[in-house]
């Protein structure tokens, strides 16, 4: 452990800059998502130095800011999540999804508007199904009381396609208004945020993300293989145990409040892999910082690029993801 | 069909979720409205003509049969469709009546809207509203409403089923909400949504619900003419 630590020690001052980059980059980004949206607000109001009229005070304090918040929330736990996830598996393609939870709670969202229950039942039931896919994933991994990083990860990819199975299904049994509906969901978007309803995904995000930030020691040791981890004196089983709860409930909280929301989990920590290198006493949180930063400028284009209709964030994460992380993996190549 | 006194000539229909009019409740049920029918099962029912979406008319007329497809674009639109079924089915005169019956309930709905204050109307169905070219932006503006969504993407992006922006609907303040496939009473609903409280139409109780049947492209989009009418201008209808 000394040894590990002695090396990755020398690296910790870039990751300090980094860390307080990402701080700076999160205290900008929330100055100008406050300032900016589908409807002008007057800029001195923003400030204090004038009173805000009644409804510009409610699109500030009902609307822009729990949208914000939650965007903060729910990219910081993707990509914790992801980085988490990428790191136990030691796979560079491993997401926050990828023991099944998206599909799973897809599902639970579907039957909830299938079964036409009231708006709360959708969070809810989305959150219990995609737990509930990940934990029987894990559990069926299990055999002889050892779970193999491999089988974990097959097992993972298989119940995301029998979920995804019985999400065509409800999309086939689904009449035309639940078919819009479930569409929507899978879209994924932050147009319904509240205070009320980030109540629901508000602790499961910050149990996940706070464990996962605890645990990047010995994540650090995982990554160089689990028999070196064992001889390092590390419980391999009941560690691996607890960091896929964390990442799991990070997920399954952001999910269930704003559906499947797609690259941030597998881009920002990657993204900030080439920056920090990979130390996860640096890496978890600036992939929490990043997660954050890129969340809200996402929704910011989200919510303003058609004003004043708006997409769902889902579409642009992929959109602009995507080419960004192409564009990283060829500077990367050349360097 | 059965408003053109066809419904003696129908063999099935296709099962719906949203519910099937009470006029066809005895017939058997073959596949359902989404998705695509068996052309098998109704091939067994020998049928002359299958009236279907675009979207499912195309395995049908492989399998042989006659296709009629009752996709439509607006009001005149579904007044169009009613013609041109009448047509096919050899009772153009009745649809020609039927049509003339709505020209003049939609005439008595213009008259009793004329010269009132021109409302400003939100309408939401699945989180999503109604912009121009669809029929439920027909029938806010005959009844005598200004269509926000409509209003507001005019030069924008065209789309005809947007996402309004919550801010934007705090900032235009609509006179008039309605919430098509609400669950429960759609005020309650209103009132629970982030910044809706403080919205005209919530607090003068004015968020109605929408029965489907009115913006589903069928001759009871009539019916939903004269029930907005009166949502928007009850002065008007006492």
């Amino acid at each position: 452990v000394n040894q590990v630590d002695a090396v990755l020690a020398q690296r910790s001052h870039r990751g300090h800059r980094v860390l307080f980059g990402l701080g700076i980059a999160l205290l900008m980004t929330v100055l100008v998502c406050t300032a900016l949206g589908a409807v002008r607000l007057p800029i001195q109001g923003l400030l204090g130095l004038d009173a805000l009229s009644s409804g510009h005070h409610t699109i500030l304090l009902d609307v822009r800011l729990p949208r914000m918040v939650l965007a903060a929330l729910v990219g910081a736990s993707l990509a914790t999540s992801g980085c988490a996830m990428q790191a136990i598996f030691r796979n560079p393609l491993a997401t926050p999804y990828v023991l099944g939870i998206a599909s799973g709670a897809s599902v639970g969202a579907s039957i909830s508007f299938l079964m036409g229950l009231a708006a709360f039942w959708v969070p809810i039931n989305a959150f219990a199904l995609g737990l509930g896919a990940a934990f029987l994933v894990y559990g069926l991994a299990r055999v002889q009381g050892r779970v193999a990083g491999d089988r974990l990860l097959l097992a993972g990819v298989a119940m995301g396609l029998f979920f995804s199975a019985l999400l065509s299904v409800a999309q086939y049994l689904a009449g035309e208004r639940e078919l819009r509906q479930i569409v929507f969901w899978l879209m994924g978007g932050l147009w319904n945020a509240s205070w009320e309803r980030m109540a629901y995904g508000l602790v499961p995000m910050a149990l996940g993300v706070a464990g996962l930030l605890s645990q990047a020691r010995v994540l650090n040791l995982l990554l160089l293989g689990e028999e070196q981890a064992l001889d390092a004196g590390l419980d391999v089983e009941p560690t691996r145990r607890r960091i896929v709860v964390f990442a799991t409930l990070a997920a399954a909280g952001a999910v269930s409040l704003t559906g499947v929301i797609g690259f941030v989990g597998l881009i920002v920590p990657h993204a900030l892999r080439f920056l920090t290198g990979p130390d996860h006493r640096t890496l978890l949180p600036a992939s929490a910082l990043g997660g954050a930063v890129f969340l809200l400028w996402a929704d910011l284009a989200a919510r303003t690029v058609i004003a004043p209709a708006e997409l769902p964030v889902g579409i642009l994460t992929g959109l602009c993801g995507a080419p960004f992380f192409l564009v990283l993996l060829r500077l990367r190549g050349r360097a | 069909l059965c408003e053109l006194g066809a419904r003696d000539r129908l063999v099935a229909v296709a099962d719906s979720k949203s519910g099937l009019p009470e006029a066809v409740s005895g017939l058997p049920r073959v596949g359902r409205s989404m998705g695509q029918p068996s052309a098998e099962s109704i091939l067994a029912l020998n049928p002359d003509l299958v009236c279907c979406s675009a979207s499912q008319a195309e395995p049908l007329a492989r399998a042989g049969l006659r296709t009629f497809m009752v996709d439509a674009n607006g009001l005149e639109g579904v007044l169009d469709l009613t013609l041109r079924l009448g047509k096919t089915i050899g009772k153009a005169a009745e649809a020609e009546a039927l049509v003339a019956g709505f020209r003049r309930r939609m005439q008595v709905v213009a008259e009793r809207v004329k010269g009132a204050p021109e409302l400003l109307v939100y309408f939401e169905g699945q989180g999503k509203s109604r912009g121009q070219g669809t029929l439920t932006h027909d029938l806010i503006t005959l009844a005598g409403g200004r269509n926000l969504a409509g209003e507001q993407l005019a030069s924008g992006t065209g789309a005809s089923y947007p996402l309004i922006s919550t801010e934007v609907l705090i900032q235009r303040d609509p006179d008039i909400i309605i919430l098509d496939g609400s669950e429960g009473d759609p005020l309650t609903v209103a009132k629970a949504r982030p910044g809706w409280a403080k919205l005209k139409a919530v607090r003068t109780g004015r968020v109605y619900a929408s029965n489907i049947t009115y913006t589903d492209w069928t001759p009871q989009c009539i019916e939903g003419l004269e029930a907005f009418a009166r949502m928007f201008h009850p002065e008007r209808f006492t």
